[in-house]
């Protein structure tokens, strides 16, 4: 489904991403992790175009959109949950799920319909309805963020680092979340610094390190690796 | 003496109207491109000339040098020309983000500031070429009779000129407000990269907001003209004082932009009741220490931000 074929993404003359080669295929969850400035959400930003590729290939579905504008992206299908959750702070919950549905111009009746899919996945976000999201916590927001991100109906939906300054508890609900979107045959490529939670429901995934992928291979094999244990999930067998 | 302070808070308002629809101009293109049209004086000069050409074209009637005959406003002329003057300066706003601030937008520096100013310039050499430098007098569609309000005088045309000020002000604020474009330009306005990522195409609503902001300051050129005169230099002036009114009432929120450009017209006509000459040096001396005391004017939030 995406094909990123040795691309490379480079902040001025500071390259973040080199030469990355990654396959995500239709109906997985493709992890990314890595340590802080890896280059993990730099990669998800030149996937979907906020970032210029300086050199490499993009394709969607065998086709090449490695230069496409990112609104173009998005009606393509591919959605991004951003770092940060990045919510519009001064509208109101509904309105920020109707801004995901922007470029599909639906009518007002679909349009509630569809913000009532994503009430039912996300119950909080139903009582915080008309509430301003600025005032919603961070795990609100963040729910916020993925059902805007779902509201552009994706079929590739890229999460970055959905687990970010949240407590245990709510990431605990979003990675639930993650699965049951799976489930529901969306391919979702997610970043994310939690390495063990990240891995635990990926089908396969890809360590990045500054800049390389240096490995690859199914989630419970990265699990499972020394190396990446000792690096990622703080858990030592004396080679570090 | 009431009458006097009565017809002073009116033409105030009046002008204060002009003010707040180029100072929304402003806030309008601030808010969704981090950018400012300083080239907005010469749009409203030209928005000007344009209801004059209008005016002459559809009236036929023949114009002196310096005055336009004033049955050519007549009935359904001078909304023609509000609106052709409204619609020109939208498309000359479009050019001048395409040619003048598209290149330097979002790239740090200060080069927009110049290329502005310059199209600006440009703009006003044109314009004298074609209709001069001599003031024109523009007839107003009600006439120029005094009208009494609570015994206080006022000409027609400052009460047109304050209801289409509002009228368009509450059009524009319910757009903003309510429907998808203006929640998408509310979205590009806090965050342009997040807007792309909801499939709106931000350069489209750039462009629309400088088509926007630019109409509103021909609209308020043609609005202005029978009371102020239409001139190639009428505008700076014009620009001036709504810039100034936007910094008071805070750039980047529209509405207080509105109530900052109100805000300057009566307190402009109020020390012009008291002492004319001291107008300018008291009204730029307010506004300096407003910003002392509220750097992000009267009407401006700090961005609150959740981590």
């Amino acid at each position: 489904m995406l094909k990123i074929q040795d691309v490379h993404l480079a902040y001025g003359p500071i390259s973040a991403v080199r030469r990355a080669t990654i396959d995500v295929e239709s109906g997985e969850v493709v992890a990314i992790v890595g340590g802080n400035g890896a280059g993990k959400s730099t990669l998800l930003k030149g996937i979907a175009g906020l970032m210029p590729v300086s050199s490499g290939q993009i394709l969607f579905e065998k086709e090449d959109v490695t230069r496409l504008p990112p609104h173009r992206r998005v009606a393509r299908g591919i959605a991004l949950s951003p770092e940060g959750r990045q919510v519009f702070p001064d509208q109101s919950v509904y309105d920020n799920l109707t801004l995901g549905a922007y470029f599909r111009r639906l009518s007002n009746d679909a349009l509630e319909a569809e913000v009532e899919e994503q009430f039912k996945l996300f119950p909080r976000l139903r009582e915080r309805r008309d509430q301003l999201a600025v005032t919603l916590s961070g795990g609100e927001q963040q729910m916020l963020a993925i059902a805007r991100a779902l509201m552009g109906k994706p079929r590739l939906l890229l999460l970055d680092e959905p687990s970010l300054g949240l407590a245990p508890k709510i990431i605990q609900e979003i990675f639930d979340i993650i699965v049951s979107l799976r489930r529901s045959g969306i391919t979702i490529l997610l970043v994310e610094q939690m390495a063990n939670m990240a891995l635990a429901i990926a089908d396969r995934a890809y360590v990045l390190e500054t800049g390389n992928v240096t490995l690859s291979g199914t989630g419970q094999q990265l699990l499972h690796d020394p190396k990446v244990r000792a690096a990622y999930l703080g858990i030592s067998h004396g080679t570090a | 003496m009431l009458d006097a302070y009565l017809q002073t808070l009116l033409s105030g308002l009046a002008v204060g109207g002009v003010y707040a629809l180029i100072a929304l101009g402003f806030s309008i293109t601030f808010t969704t491109t981090k950018t400012l049209n300083f080239a907005q004086g010469e749009f409203i000069s030209f928005g000007a000339f344009i209801g004059v050409t209008v005016l002459l074209l559809v009236s036929g009637l023949a114009g002196t040098a310096t005055a336009v005959p004033s049955e050519a406003a007549a009935a359904w002329r001078y909304p023609a020309a509000v609106i052709a003057a409204g619609a020109v300066a939208g498309v000359m706003g479009i050019l001048i983000f395409v040619l003048a601030v598209r290149p330097f937008a979002g790239k740090g520096g200060m080069n927009w500031v110049m290329s502005t100013l310059g199209f600006g310039v440009i703009l006003q050499s044109i314009g004298l070429a074609i209709w001069g430098p001599a003031p024109v007098m523009v007839p107003s569609p009600l006439g120029d009779d005094v009208l009494r309000v609570a015994g206080a005088g006022v000409r027609p045309q400052e009460l047109l000129v304050l209801a289409c000020a509002i009228l368009i002000m509450i059009a524009l604020d319910l757009v903003m407000r309510r429907t998808r474009i203006g929640k998408a330009m509310m979205a590009v306005a806090h965050s342009p990269q997040t807007a792309s990522l909801m499939g709106i195409n931000v350069n489209l609503v750039m462009i629309g907001a400088f088509a926007l902001s630019s109409g509103l300051a021909g609209v308020a050129g043609v609005l202005i003209a029978p009371i102020a005169s239409a001139s190639l230099f009428m505008g700076m002036g014009f620009a001036l004082k709504a810039f100034s009114g936007a910094i008071i009432g805070g750039l980047n929120n529209p509405r207080g932009c509105i109530y900052g450009g109100f805000i300057l017209g009566v307190l402009e006509s109020g020390v012009g009741l008291w002492q004319a000459q001291w107008r300018e040096i008291v009204v730029f001396g307010l506004i300096i220490l407003v910003l002392a005391f509220r750097p992000a004017g009267l009407f401006g939030q700090a961005a609150v931000d959740k981590v």
